[in-house]
């Protein structure tokens, strides 16, 4: 018998106990491959294919589940590593040497990984494909076509091998210095008492002499403990704010939509297209059953960086009542200040426009530049935005704008807004009415993006899908986390399973009732599994209400999301403890050799 | 030239912030095919003592020498290998790989030194039947007795055919009829094949068994009794 045939049959023994490696590295990989198939995808990323509102909620996701695969590789290899440290101690003992020791539990590792790493992909190209239909269906994005690009698996392959190979590094340096005397003992060391302990002990002694024994379960690997309930109270709180931030989030984009949308539709006639009036847009319109309430015409000048509106038919039909001095300009930053972006609003000092002088003759330069200084800026949404204005937008002395007007240097055109009597039901209507500008421009699909108007209901719908995407792929991070938090404390609990052993032994021995046992198990796994959940809600509610409240101006929704995701939780977990504990009661009853 | 000699041995540890000496200047010596019991109370540092001569262990100080040869001259690589080849150990709780059967775990040291299949066969065969578990060879570890186990880790322990066996508290898991018959078995195999052996007990019928019986106190020999 060879060592390397020794080594595979112990491999083949042990699989069970590696079992949590296998599916933490396995699901892992799984939910970062099935990201990796969506942001690999061209025609995804393609911003005309799908809204770039949708497509970019897929980054925030994806970093996190590379984090996850990036943290998680390692951490449970190191776990996978405790779970053979006595063997290896053992053969280390035998006079095995560390190099021979190194490769072995580098190749064990590094071959259940691979292994996991396939599952994978084969489980990932299956489940990414259940993802795109879900997508596509529930979600409504129909513009996403499922294919699995070759780069989904290069990336996955790529980070997993780094997080693969850093832990294989790792883990070799401490087989390398690890005394072969602390392997062999690996099993039944457990720590001292720390200074908490002796001080509690002091002061409580009562309490702590009718529960010592739970006490004594407690503090065992106390600092091993400790790190493992603050990180997983991490994890599971960052779970916590995700689930705040999402139902956030969902509600501050569609409340954004309508704070950008003052107006249910709008379009604007400019390069001799949209050369429609309000009665044909209404004809259309009534086919579907949408009936506008209310028109509204602007005349507007435009080049290539500003929209210039006169200031008279801004007061008259859109309400304002700006006093614009001749010579001068307002800013208008049409911005919700409030939506959680950061936005610039430096004021332009002053532009010079380009006024053709009377004296000339058709067909030569202009000559004449007239100065216009600032005077003021305002922050204010008082139209929807389309695609044929310009980003930002001036507001002029009526007697500045007429210069315009005539003027061949500049584009004039007509902007109409409408509101519509029941906007929300207006997506048929509008759809239709998208078709007809189509027609009536006579343009190809791509260049009537330019000339397209602008919709309430067609931002709602792309920002409520946008928000369910993010809430979508964000439930498998969330999911990721809590089973990276889940496995952490679970892989503790199976490597002190033979210290577990032991005790029930010995207290079956001095006549404690198996119900005793249990109530002594439940105890322990409670604190074990409950107190980092307890650290991660006060952790989350604080954050959630910070963030909600300084991004979004929802903090009290983002707050109860949090605590109705954080009772949830209590109360599954509170029930698995239950019945882990009498699974673990059971399975190191006295007798028993190994978990099955 | 002594099987086995340690020369001034040193060693602490430090618990909670305080420095506990476990060894302080202790020597020893083992002759060829001597079978020496090294007694003494609970945390007198026997098994201390043990791991620090079978080079499980590094001594702070002090020289350990088998067959002429010092321990801490070796490389890391090196101590390996020369304890594999020159020593067998059997430990109180046995450590036996429960994933591989009984003749698998005897033969565990000659696999890690890549013998040939024909003479791990014959030698698993010699050691089954010394160490009389000839029909357990096929069982699994968990399948056994305490006393089969002990059986296993001492023909474990003498596979390579070794030059000193180590045995930290061979028969303290054991029923005294059991522990007897092991301790018969080792004498046995001491008397047969001359292997020198150090045998860790607290049992005084135990370390009966034994040519020497050195003690231990306050992290030194006290007696050395013939």
């Amino acid at each position: 018998m060879t060592f390397f045939e020794i080594s595979m049959k112990m491999f083949r023994k042990n699989f069970i106990r590696y079992r949590l490696y296998f599916l933490g590295c396995f699901l892992a990989s799984t939910v970062f491959f099935c990201f990796a198939t969506i942001f690999t995808n061209p025609s995804f990323m393609d911003g005309q294919v799908v809204n770039s509102m949708i497509s970019n909620n897929i980054i925030f996701p994806s970093i996190l589940a590379a984090v996850i695969l990036l943290v998680f590789v390692p951490c449970s290899y190191a776990v996978f590593f405790s779970a053979r440290e006595q063997e290896y101690g053992i053969m280390l003992s035998l006079g095995m040497s560390r190099r021979m020791a190194c490769q072995g539990l580098i190749l064990e590792g590094i071959a259940l990984g691979v292994l996991a790493l396939g599952a994978s992909f084969v489980a990932g190209t299956c489940f990414s494909a259940i993802f795109y239909a879900m997508i596509s269906q529930i979600i409504g994005i129909t513009q996403l076509r499922w294919r699995i690009p070759y780069e989904a698996y290069s990336v996955t392959a790529f980070l997993y091998g780094i997080a693969l190979v850093f832990a294989a590094v790792y883990t070799s340096i401490r087989v390398m210095g690890k005394r072969i005397r602390l392997l062999l003992l690996a099993p039944y060391q457990a720590e001292q008492k720390g200074r908490a302990y002796h001080w509690v002990k002091k002061c409580f002694p009562g309490y702590m002499g009718k529960h010592l024994l739970e006490i004594s379960l407690l503090v065992r690997h106390r600092r091993d403990w400790l790190m493992r309930t603050v990180f997983s109270a991490l994890l599971v709180g960052f779970v916590l704010y995700l689930v705040s931030f999402c139902s956030v989030f969902q509600s501050a984009i569609l409340r954004d939509v309508e704070n950008y949308c003052p107006y249910d539709l709008a379009y604007s006639e400019m390069f001799g297209k949209n050369n429609v009036s309000p009665q044909e847009l209404a004809a259309v319109l009534e086919e579907h059953n949408v009936t506008i309430t209310e028109t509204t015409q602007i005349s507007y000048a435009r080049d290539a960086a500003f929209n210039y509106l006169s200031v008279s038919e801004v007061n008259k039909k859109l309400g304002c009542s700006y006093r614009i001095p001749a010579g001068t300009f307002l800013n208008l930053f049409q911005y919700e200040l409030e939506d959680g972006y950061d936005y610039d609003l430096v004021e332009i000092p002053h532009i010079s426009l380009k006024i053709e002088d009377e004296g000339e003759k058709e067909g030569q330069a202009p000559n004449i530049e007239a100065s216009l200084q600032s005077c003021g800026s305002d922050v204010r949404i008082l139209f929807n935005k389309n695609a044929t204005l310009a980003d930002r937008t001036l507001i002029l002395n009526d007697r500045d704008f007429d210069k315009l007007k005539s003027n061949r240097n500049y584009w004039y055109g007509t902007m109409y807004l409408f509101q519509l009597q029941n906007w929300r039901e207006s997506q048929a209507g509008v759809l239709a009415f998208q078709s007809f500008l189509q027609e009536k421009n006579q343009v190809t699909p791509k260049e009537q993006r330019y000339f397209r108007a602008d919709a309430k209901i067609e931002r709602y719908l792309e920002a409520r899908q946008s928000g369910q995407f993010a809430m979508f792929l964000l439930c498998f991070v969330e999911a990721l986390l809590l089973l990276a938090a889940f496995l952490l404390i679970r892989f503790r609990i199976t490597a002190e399973q033979e210290e577990n052993r032991r005790l029930q032994k010995s207290l079956f021995m001095i006549g404690m009732s198996e119900a005793e046992r249990y109530r002594l198990f439940l105890f322990k796994n409670r604190v074990r599994f409950l107190s980092p959940l307890a650290l991660s809600m006060m952790f989350s509610l604080i954050v959630s209400y910070k963030m909600g409240e300084n991004v979004y101006h929802s903090g009290k929704m983002g707050c109860l999301a949090s605590m109705v995701a954080a009772l949830i939780l209590l109360v599954l977990t509170a029930l698995y403890t239950v019945f882990y504990s009498r699974r673990e009661l059971v399975c190191t009853s006295y007798g028993r050799n190994t978990e099955r | 030239m002594y099987a086995l000699e340690a020369k001034s041995l040193f060693k602490s540890y430090r618990t909670r912030g305080k420095k506990t000496e476990v060894l302080k200047n202790l020597s020893l010596q083992v002759k060829k095919g001597e079978m020496v019991a090294i007694m003494g109370s609970s945390g007198s540092g026997k098994t201390t003592l043990l791991h620090n001569l079978s080079g499980i262990d590094l001594p702070d100080s002090g020289e350990v020498f088998v067959d002429g040869k010092e321990l801490s001259s070796f490389t890391r690589e090196e101590l390996a290998l020369f304890r594999r080849r020159n020593f067998g150990m059997v430990f109180q709780d046995f450590q036996l790989l429960e994933s591989l059967t009984v003749g698998e775990n005897i033969l565990l040291p000659m696999i890690l030194d890549k013998r040939s299949e024909k003479e791990q066969k014959q030698r698993l065969q010699k050691m089954l039947k010394l160490a009389e578990i000839e029909e357990l060879e096929e069982r699994g570890i968990t399948e056994l007795s305490g006393g089969q186990k002990q059986r296993v880790a001492i023909a474990r322990a003498l596979v390579q055919e070794p030059n000193l066996i180590f045995a930290d508290e061979p028969t303290g898991n054991l029923d005294g009829q059991t522990a007897e018959n092991i301790l018969g078995c080792m004498l046995e195999l001491n008397r047969k094949t001359g292997v020198s052996m150090l045998i860790v007990t607290h049992d005084s019928r135990a370390a009966s068994f034994c040519q020497r019986i050195l003690r231990l106190e306050h992290g030194g020999v006290k007696d050395d009794v013939l």
